[in-house]
């Protein structure tokens, strides 16, 4: 019985990191980033391996669908260059089924339905998955194991450092991903994407992690994602977050899409 | 022309050196929100064909200016101010207010007044609905980029993902034509006339009238609601048909010749139509059955012009391993049920489109250059019409399209009776913020 109980004892040591275990962290992690609502500015630049660039200015609102739900709502307004300003995109997620997407082009003056992105689809033809969205905006814990492989340091921040495979059953473009997390601030500093064949595709870094005044809430306001496999990026910059100050829901609506 | 040409130049100049309030967009706090744009295009087109007589040639200078400033996402003011400098069509060189309104909304309800710009139309491709847009008809090709603002209310109400929507625009609202100089109508210079020897008088236009009708305003209606992953639309439309029917009004007439003005009789349009559009996979796919009821005139009388307008379409996007390559596809169908005796002329407009297919292919090879196409078969008139375009744009602040226009087909339909009308044009777009 002792020697079980050393066993277990070492197997606890091995993984935690400061009294943390993966999961710990990883809940922090979903603590730090659940919201209730929010919105910003946000400009991105997708830039091709030949140095080419493509620049959009947007505004994001995004909200809860209700209390305890991982699932939101999210409109973006393109704001800029003009030639795009005024389209629009309304999305309502769903848990169980397929989420709901409306698309407002502003030649049309009316929105229409289209088919809710693949998850492997590029979104808005940045280097980030309509995946990488969702997961960005909740963790989907439940579908992925998480391993705590040690501490490192990220652009001069403290980061725990974890593995997260997929669970059986669980539809993903990528084998697995490593997730730096944020010490002070439980935000995501880094995280490499591994395509099936456990190749290296992308790498996401955050950068300059500021607190959001007002709250306790803190949020990196520049984030690049590079494609390790095509050469190309996306880099982009927030302006003026608003967290759970109230985003009316009547704006996650066809007649706001059409009239805002 | 040089008042224009100050005027234009100076109202430019005001804006590209205004205030230093003046941005793009930005959140003056929480509660306001301001957006501008500013554009200026210089055109060119060059018709290789001038039978007609008419030019050969045009050039114009567009500028557009836009603001909205939002309170509160509540309130919301909006303008839009346009200029066209246009040195050979003095009607076409103009400043004016296209839209300038005030909306409000609350709630499920959105409240809207003041000179807006309405599209009747709720389809991906063209809509019968669309019969009911004001435009300016300088070119018939390029109206899109053409609509005019018209004064008028409109509300929205909206529960979940239903929404009723009501509009009332006074009878003042009518697409502008140009009658005289311009290559999309044929005026006369002669017609039959047995009591000279010859048979036929010359003759001279001296100007239009439209004949006083009784007033009608335009009144709109339209309910939207979500089943399942269908999107279903009813929508209807009661107006004046601003396509007028036209006649010639001789006055004095000599052994010489004779003079004439052209009488335009605007007659009310009902149009009705149910939308549908859903996705399968990748595909958005829609369709739409309306009735137009209206009216024609036939050897000088006025006629019910009544017909269905059936269409279906589709279309997706498709993305590449490079994401700079983007392809994007239209396609529609449209047949048009009306009475198979009812001998439509190849200029009214309402009749272009009898039995057609309608492709649209747009494909970015990279962030600056593009090509599209877009291809219309008539089949009832063996018309067709394709405008392929090369879009070159070195930065977000400039984009240059170098784009044709080819018609032609049998002269009994609009594709074929205009095919002089082919052309090549330029397009030099400038988007200073």
């Amino acid at each position: 019985m002792k020697t079980m109980t050393l066993w277990v004892a070492i197997l606890c040591l091995a993984l935690s990191a400061n009294g943390q275990s993966a999961t710990s962290i990883i809940q922090q992690y979903q603590k730090a980033t659940a919201i209730n609502d929010l919105s910003s500015e946000l400009t991105y630049t997708n830039v091709s391996k030949t140095g080419r660039t493509q620049t959009r200015s947007l505004r994001q609102y995004i909200l809860r669908n209700a209390p305890g739900k991982n699932t939101y709502n999210f409109l973006l307004e393109f704001m800029a260059p003009q030639d795009v300003a005024g389209t629009a995109t309304l999305t309502i997620q769903h848990q169980q089924r397929d989420d709901d997407q409306w698309l407002y082009l502003p030649v049309l003056r009316t929105s229409k339905r289209i088919s809710a992105g693949r998850k492997g689809d590029r979104f808005m033809g940045t280097e980030m998955t309509y995946e990488d969205l969702s997961n960005y905006l909740s963790e989907p814990l439940e579908e992925y194991s998480y391993q705590l492989l040690g501490k490192e340091n990220i652009n001069g921040r403290s980061a725990y450092r974890l593995s997260a495979t997929p669970k059986s059953g669980t539809k993903t473009q990528y084998s697995k991903r490593t997730l730096w997390i944020d010490q002070q601030t439980h935000l995501m500093l880094r995280t490499d994407f591994y395509d099936q064949k456990g190749k290296l595709l992308k790498v996401f870094t955050a950068q300059e992690i500021k607190k959001i005044a007002g709250t306790n809430f803190y949020r990196a306001h520049r984030v690049r994602l590079d494609n390790k496999q095509s050469g190309n990026r996306t880099d982009v910059t927030y302006k003026g977050f608003a967290i759970n100050r109230g985003v009316d829901k009547g704006l996650f609506s066809k007649t706001y899409l059409e009239t805002k | 022309m040089r008042t224009y040409l100050v005027l234009f130049i100076g109202s430019l100049a005001g804006l590209l050196g205004g205030p230093s309030t003046l941005a793009q967009s930005g959140e003056t706090s929480k509660d306001w929100t301001q957006d501008y744009t500013l554009s200026v295009q210089a055109l060119g087109r060059y018709y290789w064909d001038n039978h007609a007589e008419t030019y050969a040639a045009q050039a114009e200078l567009l500028g557009n200016h836009a603001g909205k400033i939002t309170y509160r996402k509540r309130w919301q003011l909006r303008y839009e101010l346009r200029q066209s400098l246009n040195a050979d069509h003095p009607r076409r060189s103009r400043i004016w207010l296209n839209e300038a309104y005030l909306a409000y909304r609350h709630g499920d309800l959105y409240l809207k007044g003041g000179k807006q710009t309405v599209k009747w139309g709720t389809l991906t491709g063209f809509s019968a609905m669309d019969l009911a847009n004001r435009y300016d008809y300088y070119d018939v090709l390029d109206t899109e980029e053409e609509r005019l603002g018209l004064w008028g209310l409109e509300t929205r109400w909206s529960r979940g993902l239903s929404e009723l929507q009501l509009r009332v625009l006074p009878s003042s609202n009518r697409s502008r034509l140009h009658i005289q100089n311009n290559r999309w109508v044929h005026l006369p210079e002669a017609v039959p006339y047995p009591v000279v020897p010859t048979g036929v008088l010359p003759v001279a236009y001296e100007g239009n009238y439209s004949n006083p009708v009784p007033s009608i305003p335009q009144l709109g209606a339209s309910f939207g609601t979500e089943l399942g992953s269908v999107s279903l639309r009813a929508n209807w439309f009661y107006g004046e048909n601003d396509m007028p029917q036209n006649s010639l009004h001789l006055f004095d007439v000599g052994a010489d010749g004779g003079s004439y003005e052209v009488q335009l009789d605007y007659h009310p349009i009902m149009l009705s139509a149910l939308n549908a559009s859903s996705y399968l996979g990748n595909w958005n796919v829609w369709a739409e059955a309306a009735l137009a009821n209206s009216e024609r005139m036939v050897d000088g009388q006025m006629e019910a012009d009544d017909y269905v307008f059936l269409s279906v379409g589709a279309d997706r996007v498709w993305q590449f391993e490079q994401p700079e390559k983007l392809l994007k596809l239209v396609v529609q169908y449209i047949h048009v049920l009306a009475d198979p005796s009812t001998p439509y002329q190849p200029t009214e407009i309402d009749h272009v489109f009898r039995r057609s297919l309608i492709a649209d292919v747009d494909f970015r090879l990279n962030y600056r250059w593009a090509m599209s196409l877009r291809a219309v078969g008539e089949f009832a008139t063996s018309g067709y019409y394709l405008q392929p375009q090369l879009q070159y744009q070195p930065t977000d602040k400039w984009k240059v399209q170098l784009r044709a226009a080819l018609l032609g087909g049998d002269e009994a339909g609009f594709f074929g009776h205009f095919q002089e009308n082919s052309r090549a044009a330029i397009h030099l777009n400038y988007y200073p913020f």
